[in-house]
This record gives C-alpha cells, sequence and structure tokens, in this order.
C-alpha cells in the first residue's frame, strides 16, 4: 500500500465536453490531514464525490487504501467516512433514528455507539429533533457523525465547517485534530476558509478550473510562503537609494507612512537595520510578514492563469 | 445488502408514510362501501363494490407505483443515497433492496386494504350479483406480478430520472400508451399482434366491458388466463428489474 492511503493517477471526469477534473492525480498520506484548496468550480467536489462513489471517473485510476477498481474501491468504502457537499438525511426521522438508521446500513452493533457519535459531535441535545428542523451548523455535526460511525480508517469532508459558528469551528477543529491524532484517522478535507485548513493540514492540494495545480507539504509551503519585512524610517528617500546600492537583488516597495517593504528577502533582518543605523538613519518600526496561504493560494492562481 | 434491507425497513417502520398511504386506502375503502350501503339504492351490493377493483385491475398497479413513490420519491433528493453508496453500497444493492423492501411494504398494505373491503362489503351490503368474493379475491394472485412489475419500473424510472414528475409520466408512457401503439400497429403487422397482447393493458381491456351488473368475466376466469396474467407479470418484473441494473448500476448521483 505504501505511504498513501488515497492516490489518483490521472484521474479525468468528463461531463460530455467539460472537463470537470483534468488528469489529476493526488497523494493522501496514511495518518495525514490533506487539505483541498480551489475556488468554486475548481473540482474539488468532483474529486472527493469520485472518493466517495458518487460518480464515477470517465479515465485513470483511483486508488484507495492500496486497491482500485470498481468493485474493490466498493468494498474499500467500508472504511471510509464521507460528507460531501449538503449532508443528506430524512428530513421526517429524528437524529437518534437517523444514526441508528445508518447503524444498521454499516453493519455497526448499535448499543452505544449511536449516543458516542451524538456526544462526539455535539449534536446530543437533538437527539429528538426531526432532521428538517435542524439549523445548518447541526446538520454539518449530524453529517460528520454519519460519516463516523462505521470507525473509519479515512475521512472525506466537502466544507465541514460550513454554516457553523465560531465556537462550532474551533470544536470541529479540535476534533478534527483529535479523530487524526488519537485515533490515526486520515482526513482529506476541503473548505474555502484558508485560515482554518492552515491551522490543520499536513498537506495540500490546489485546484483550479479541474487541473491540480500544485500538491504541497505544509511544512515545505511554510519554507516557501516568503517572509516579507517591514520598515518605518525616519528617512526613507536616502535609505531606499543606499539599499539598492547595497542589495541590488531585493525586491521593495515603498509604501505609506516611510513604510520600506522587502518582499522575500535574502538576508537576516539585522543587514538591514544595520544599513541604516550605519548611515544616521532611524528605524521607528520593524515587523517581519508572513505570507499566508491565502495569499499563496492568490499567487498560485495568477501564476496559473498567466500560463 | 442485507443491511441496506434492513436498514430500509428500520426507516419505512419507524416513519410515516406507508402508515398514512394505508391509513387514506383504508378510510377510502370503508367510505365507498358505507356510502354505498347508505345510498347506493340498486347499487348496495358487495358485487358491485367488488366490481369497482375486479374491472379495473390495473389499480394494482397503480397503488404498487404510489407506496414506491411515497418511500422513495425523495432519496435522491434529500441526498440520503450518497451517505449509503458512500458506506460501499452498490448501486444494483440499492435498487435491490429498494424493491424488496417496497415490495414487502405494499404486500402488507394491500393485506390490509383488502382485508378491510371484503369485511366492510361483506357486513354491510347485500350478497348478490355476478361479481363474487372469489372473483375479488382470484384478482389478488393474478395481479400480483403485474403489480409487482409496476413497481419496480416505477423504482428504475424514479432513480434514473430523479424527478417525480418525469417518472410518472414515463410510466404512464410505458404501461398505457406503448401498449396501445402496439394494439393499434397490430391491426397492420401480425407479428405485433401477438406481442401487444402480452401487455397488461390489452389483454387486461378486453374484459373490462364484461365486468358489470348483469356479468362478469375476468381475464383471470380461465386457467390460460390466470397464466397470462401471472407469466407476463413475471416477464415485466424481469425486464424492468435488468433494466433497472443496467441503467443504474453506474448512475452519478447529483
Amino acid at each position: 500500500m505504501g505511504d498513501y492511503v488515497i492516490e489518483t493517477n490521472q484521474v479525468t471526469k468528463a461531463y460530455g465536453v467539460f472537463l470537470a477534473l483534468d488528469r489529476v492525480s493526488i497523494h493522501v498520506k496514511k495518518g495525514s490531514i490533506y487539505g483541498l484548496v480551489g475556488d468554486n468550480g475548481a473540482g474539488k467536489s468532483t474529486l472527493l464525490k469520485l472518493f466517495a462513489g458518487q460518480s464515477f471517473a470517465t479515465e485513470g485510476e483511483i486508488r484507495i487504501l492500496g486497491r482500485s477498481g470498481e468493485k474493490e474501491l466498493m468494498d474499500v468504502r467500508k472504511n471510509i467516512g464521507c460528507m460531501v457537499e449538503q449532508p443528506g438525511f430524512f428530513p421526517n426521522m429524528t437524529v437518534e433514528q437517523t444514526l441508528k438508521y445508518y447503524c444498521i446500513q454499516k453493519g455497526v452493533p448499535d448499543g452505544r455507539r449511536v449516543g458516542e457519535m451524538m456526544q462526539l459531535t455535539g449534536i446530543a441535545e437533538k437527539r429528538k429533533t426531526k432532521c428538517a428542523n435542524l439549523s445548518l451548523g447541526q446538520k454539518q455535526r449530524l453529517g460528520l457523525a454519519i460519516a463516523m460511525i462505521g470507525a473509519p480508517q479515512i475521512l472525506i469532508l466537502d466544507e465541514p465547517i460550513n454554516g457553523l459558528d465560531p465556537s462550532g469551528i474551533i470544536e470541529m477543529r479540535g476534533l478534527f485534530h483529535r479523530l487524526n491524532q488519537e485515533k490515526n484517522i486520515t482526513i482529506l478535507l476541503s473548505s474555502h476558509i484558508l485560515s482554518e485548513l492552515q491551522q490543520i493540514a499536513d498537506d495540500y492540494g490546489f485546484l483550479s478550473r479541474g487541473k491540480l495545480i500544485e500538491e504541497i507539504s505544509a511544512r515545505t509551503l511554510r519554507e516557501k510562503c516568503s517572509n516579507c519585512i517591514e520598515m518605518a524610517l525616519s528617512d526613507i528617500e536616502r535609505y531606499s537609494a543606499l539599499f539598492e546600492k547595497a542589495f541590488p537583488k531585493e525586491i521593495y516597495k515603498i509604501l505609506p507612512e516611510n513604510i520600506l517593504r522587502i518582499e522575500a528577502p535574502q538576508k537576516d533582518a539585522e543587514a538591514y537595520s544595520r544599513l541604516a543605523s550605519e548611515n544616521d538613519i532611524y528605524i521607528t518600526g520593524m515587523r517581519t510578514i508572513q505570507t499566508s496561504l491565502e495569499d499563496y493560494y492568490m499567487e498560485l492562481k495568477e501564476r496559473g492563469a498567466g500560463k | 445488502m442485507m443491511n441496506y434491507t434492513k436498514s430500509e425497513c428500520y426507516r419505512v417502520t419507524h416513519t410515516k408514510g406507508i402508515y398514512l398511504t394505508t391509513g387514506i386506502l383504508t378510510i377510502l375503502v370503508l367510505l365507498l362501501n358505507v356510502l354505498d350501503s347508505l345510498f347506493g339504492g340498486i347499487y348496495a351490493t358487495n358485487s358491485f363494490s367488488y366490481s369497482n377493483l375486479v374491472g379495473y385491475p390495473m389499480m394494482y398497479g397503480v397503488m404498487g407505483v404510489n407506496i414506491a413513490y411515497v418511500l422513495y420519491e425523495g432519496s435522491r433528493k434529500n441526498g440520503n443515497l450518497k451517505n449509503t453508496v458512500a458506506s460501499g453500497i452498490s448501486r444494483v444493492e440499492i435498487f435491490a433492496g429498494e424493491c424488496i423492501v417496497s415490495i414487502a411494504a405494499a404486500t402488507v398494505s394491500m393485506i390490509w386494504v383488502i382485508s378491510v373491503w371484503v369485511i366492510s362489503a361483506e357486513m354491510l351490503l347485500e350478497k348478490t350479483g355476478p361479481v363474487s368474493l372469489s372473483d375479488f379475491l382470484m384478482e389478488v394472485p393474478a395481479m400480483y406480478l403485474i403489480a409487482v412489475a409496476c413497481l419496480i419500473s416505477s423504482i428504475v424510472f424514479l432513480d434514473f430520472l430523479g424527478n417525480l414528475i418525469a417518472a410518472g409520466i414515463t410510466w404512464i408512457a410505458i404501461w398505457f400508451f406503448l401498449p396501445t401503439a402496439f394494439k393499434l400497429l397490430g391491426f397492420r403487422f401480425n407479428m405485433l399482434a401477438g406481442i401487444a397482447m402480452w401487455f397488461p393493458e390489452n389483454f387486461l381491456e378486453v374484459n373490462r366491458l364484461h365486468v358489470n351488473l348483469s356479468e362478469c368475466i375476468t381475464a383471470w376466469d380461465s386457467s390460460a388466463g390466470l397464466a397470462r396474467c401471472i407469466l407476463s407479470g413475471a416477464g415485466l418484473a424481469a425486464v424492468f428489474s435488468l433494466l433497472g441494473v443496467l441503467l443504474l448500476r453506474k448512475k452519478d448521483l447529483s
């Protein structure tokens, strides 16, 4: 099986002439949290639907837990929990009945499992509420409880924090961490809220217009996410002239309020401050800024659009 | 498939749909017999009451479709099938489970409604006329497989088209318009005339005018007629099951 629990090889999904996915190859490591990033219509849900068995690839190979082929995948899906797009329920069944229904369907002895899942996802107090009367956030929690009910090895979640309030988001983030760390569940999730994704994902896949434009680990991303240094100076005209001479390869911008921003600095901050002090220029403020996942994604998209 | 079927049984028994449908049918049947006994005049006979169903045997098929739609109309719309598919249950297993559960539910509902019909008719109405209790009861085995085929076909259309109205129109077209087309073409081409007479709508129609206040000649009166009902039902059930497997095997869920 190797290191990857989910692997695709040149997977394409076509709807007529439209390519929703175009030769996508992603690699999800065992025990990791993999974040799928992309705009609406980028192909995130389409890809997750292929893993969940909701649709079929036009071309290419999908390998889950080392197994491929439609029959094999069908079998291996017993070890996966999925929540793709809006979670689906029977509106006239209660939360408890819904979980019992899926317990029977997955062959899980009901016993304490229903109660456990309700506690885990924070929906226990709504046990007697009909699904039709749940809020979006509560439906997300129930969707997650259903995905978890068969004690899966892999969780596939599409926009799992959609509709959750801020405390719900924090709670879910903690839950994903716990499931990943304590139960060693591999989590593949997509989200529009990149700042949230940045806090939990170990690896990222960036999709744009059906193509995987980059696959990168969080560690490499951190390294790649270039810092920038902003310096507020007493004499910015003189400093910028000196700076150009001293560091000809550096890229910089002059911002309002006498601020000079050095993009992707190649030297330590000390070198830039020394240049100021040696020339009697006062530094009134200095800070290092890390590029966020959003910035990186936008940059990646612009690069992709430029191609 | 067993787990899916069991879970569906749990759902059907824990939601209102089947109880409500059976309840409404029971009330309608009771109302028919009570009103008939109170205001029916010369029609206040069990023969008249039974002739309502004996004269329109395709009602069994229509009721079968009704039950299937009550149970499965929302499955795709509500997105429940996404969860089922994601847990490794194949489309064919789902289709088979849906058929098994709705046939079982429809059978129980039918037994209940027929029992209420017979008991109320026998208790409230005069026992006279050409349509006897045995005509009425023999209709059940004669029409059972045809009703099953109707139900299976309705599930195929509903699952494939994903829309109740489109599925309903297709069902009517296949079960009523297509046989009529075959029948009309049969006037011109002999070979098609033979095929046309295996469609329930066509061979049941022949006897429709012979179930009235003075006579009762049903399609299942003779052993050949009964055999035609059973064979036609079994054949169509097999055809629609196969069609379901072929159409739904690789159907994407929206």
